[in-house]
């Protein structure tokens, strides 16, 4: 629709000048272009979808001025221009792939790095919703991660709304609350049924499928509107639904799905459950952004290699595995569960149990009860598993923090661990890690 | 093997076949274009296929002139599909080319599981055979009935009552090319709109096609010596 070379002036004045296209989605095109402070990504929208509703929500938007760097937020109105309008953001950089590349399995990632991108996606949509603000269209298609880090992005925000407010997207069928494929009177879109999208869409992060596409989905040749409002709207069923094995998954056509959640922890695997049973029916009941947080942190700081094959594996978190312990889902072996740090934080007191397999890191956020952000970068290294550098297989804790702990062998001696330096790991071992922290050290 | 469990994500085939009139009346410009503007959308539908893990796009294309002939004869994935330019032969069989593509939407061959097939047809004139028996046939398929269906008029004297009985839809309006710019814009758009409404549906009132946002070129420059 614009072509290279189109000079576009910004509400604030500013001219900017179309360099190239980057993509088009379902209201519009997204194209690079130049403005005095660097590059940016314009969002022009499509002449049907240039409203005048939606040329309100997005003045809206940039006016709450919603500085978050998990959001390519809209920064700056685009007034009219040849029939449609549209918004600067910044630039989506390289290291943030797609979903889709994922679901493909065409790029390298690991568990944990999945698991800390869907407790920042979570984190992501919470931090919207604590401000009152509805995604309307959360999907596979606007959320972006960095498959080293698990750090996320989240695009196209520009359907995201005051609760209660109207917006005019309906959303992508398989990630719709049940509610709203059925257009139940009275339904409209909101938190409650981001609530089901979230979940849809942390089930396909993790088991690479989709949540109600069992043997009823098989048994349709076409999947049109009509077969995904039965098998979104009108009768879900969760494929692992306890109650009822009819949507079960096929063991020949539904293979990935049968091994994803075979390796999922059982944390996770009963707010699946509880999302697509009770939650598809009942939107209160639905799992809460806080519930995973604390389910995906749990199992996040559970994950441990395989001795055999160094894959990363899930176990149960904290003190619940059991003493039979679970093979790996990529050799079979036996998983040999290593030390654990027990962390208490200050109060309202809360314990963290966090494995110490080789290179384990402990970080600010498990030293607060109620972090407002988990952060898994170096910035927020506290403390990290080390081997000794003449010493091989004898490990210890090193002090990461500014602050000098105190730690207390199990025989009653103390120690003095200043910033830099580290505690041998030896059961028994607690550390006070200051501000009223403290931590265990325990064998299993 | 994997760094995490579980393989590719499952997935259905979306068979995309454009029906292109290779007609003489297409002679010159026009057939340029259409190859020009084809071979421009590929990169677009690749980018549209790889934005939905769960459909897999597969194309085909038949030319109809005197008689209606597959210019691709086996479904191609996305992804290894080049295209090799059609060439104009005679008269304008549409029937012919309705029939040939109505067998290919009988099960088999089509697969027991699929999303909507996406039917493109590009015409510049009036059809010179029986057409309506041919869109009988494909209306007689199960596939043929589900398919999404885009039509694109090239010029003035392309006949719309045809393609808008092709469409089957009065929600939907064939798409005018009448400038090099358009055709590329009503290409680009029925490569990966269709692509898009057959292989995410989205819930609403009404067929997504028609309030999918076509949108050719407001800066029409190659008929800037139009004056109204």
């Amino acid at each position: 629709m614009l072509d290279s070379g189109t000079r576009l002036t910004v509400e604030t004045g500013e001219e900017v000048q179309v360099v190239d296209m980057l993509g088009a989605g379902g209201q519009g095109e997204v194209y690079r272009v130049k403005t005095s402070a660097g590059e940016k990504a314009l969002k022009w929208y499509y002449p049907t979808c240039a409203t005048i509703e939606q040329e309100g929500i997005v003045r809206e938007l940039v006016s709450r001025d919603f500085d978050d760097d998990r959001f390519l937020w809209p920064e700056a109105y685009v007034p009219w221009h040849h029939g449609s309008f549209g918004y600067l953001m910044g630039l989506r950089p390289d290291r943030f792939k797609g979903l889709p590349a994922l679901f493909r399995r065409q790029l390298r990632t690991s568990t944990r790095a999945l698991l800390t991108a869907c407790l920042y996606t979570v984190e992501a949509y919470q931090a919207l919703h604590s401000r009152g603000i509805a995604y309307r269209d959360i999907s596979w298609g606007n959320v972006f991660f960095d498959p080293d880090t698990g750090d996320i992005l989240v695009c196209d925000n520009d359907n995201a709304v005051v609760e209660g407010d109207a917006s005019g997207i309906s959303g992508t069928m398989e990630f719709m609350a049940p509610e709203l494929v059925r257009a139940e009177p009275g339904a409209r879109p909101g938190t409650q049924s981001d609530l089901h999208s979230l979940a849809v869409l942390l089930f396909m992060f993790l088991m690479n499928h989709h949540p109600l596409k069992g043997r009823r989905e098989l048994a349709i040749h076409c999947l049109d509107e009509a077969a995904e409002r039965k098998l979104y709207g009108k009768n879900p069923l969760f494929v692992f639904d306890p109650a009822d094995d009819s949507n079960e998954p096929d063991p020949m056509e539904h293979a990935t799905v049968l091994a994803t959640w075979d390796a999922s922890a059982s944390a996770l695997q009963e707010l699946f459950r509880r999302s697509f049973t009770a939650g598809l029916h009942d939107p209160a009941v639905r799992v809460r952004e806080s519930e995973w947080r604390d389910a995906l942190r749990a199992v996040r700081d559970a994950v441990v290699e395989c001795a055999s094959c160094g894959r990363q594996n899930m176990t149960e978190p904290g003190e619940q595995q059991s003493a039979a312990s679970r093979p790996c889902w990529g050799c079979g072996a036996l998983l040999v569960l290593p030390p654990r740090l027990t962390v208490t934080t200050p109060p309202p007191r809360t314990e963290r149990h966090i494995r110490l397999p080789r290179a384990a890191r402990v970080h600010a956020h498990h030293l607060e009860a109620e972090p407002a952000r988990h952060d898994y970068s170096d910035a927020s290294l506290v403390a990290e598993l080390v081997e000794h550098p003449t010493k091989p297989g004898r490990f210890g804790i090193a002090n990461r923090s500014d602050e000098t702990w105190a730690g207390t062998r199990s025989d009653g001696t103390s120690q003095q661990i200043g910033p830099g330096q580290t505690v041998p790991l030896r059961a028994g071992l607690e550390l006070d890690l200051g501000d009223g922290a403290w931590a265990v050290v325990r064998a299993k | 093997m994997s760094d995490i469990p579980g393989g590719p994500m499952a997935n259905r085939p979306v068979h995309f076949i454009w029906l292109l009139d290779c007609s003489y009346s297409m002679q010159g410009e026009k057939i340029a274009r259409l190859n020009y503007a084809i071979r421009e959308a590929v990169p677009e539908m690749r980018s549209v296929a790889h934005d939905n893990p769960a459909a897999q796009l597969l194309l085909r294309t038949v030319t109809f002139s005197t008689t209606a002939t597959w210019h691709h004869q086996t479904p191609v994935p996305v992804d290894d599909f080049t295209w090799q330019d059609v060439e104009v032969d005679g008269m304008t069989n549409l029937g012919e080319a309705l029939h040939l593509v109505s067998r290919e939407l009988q099960s088999p061959p089509m697969p027991q599981r699929a999303l909507k097939p996406v039917l493109a047809l590009v015409s510049d004139g009036v059809p010179t055979d029986d057409w309506k028996a041919g869109l009988k046939a494909i209306d007689a398929t199960p596939w043929g009935r589900k398919a999404v269906r885009v039509a694109i008029a090239i010029g003035h004297d392309a006949d719309r009552s045809v393609l808008q009985e092709f469409l089957a839809n009065p929600e939907l309006q064939p798409l005018d090319a009448n400038s090099p710019k358009q055709l590329a814009a009503a290409i680009r758009w029925a490569s990966t709109a269709a692509v898009k409404a057959a292989s995410q549906p989205v819930a609403g009132s009404g067929d997504p096609l028609a309030k999918q946002p076509f949108a050719p070129p407001v800066l029409d420059d190659d008929d800037d010596d139009d004056v109204w």
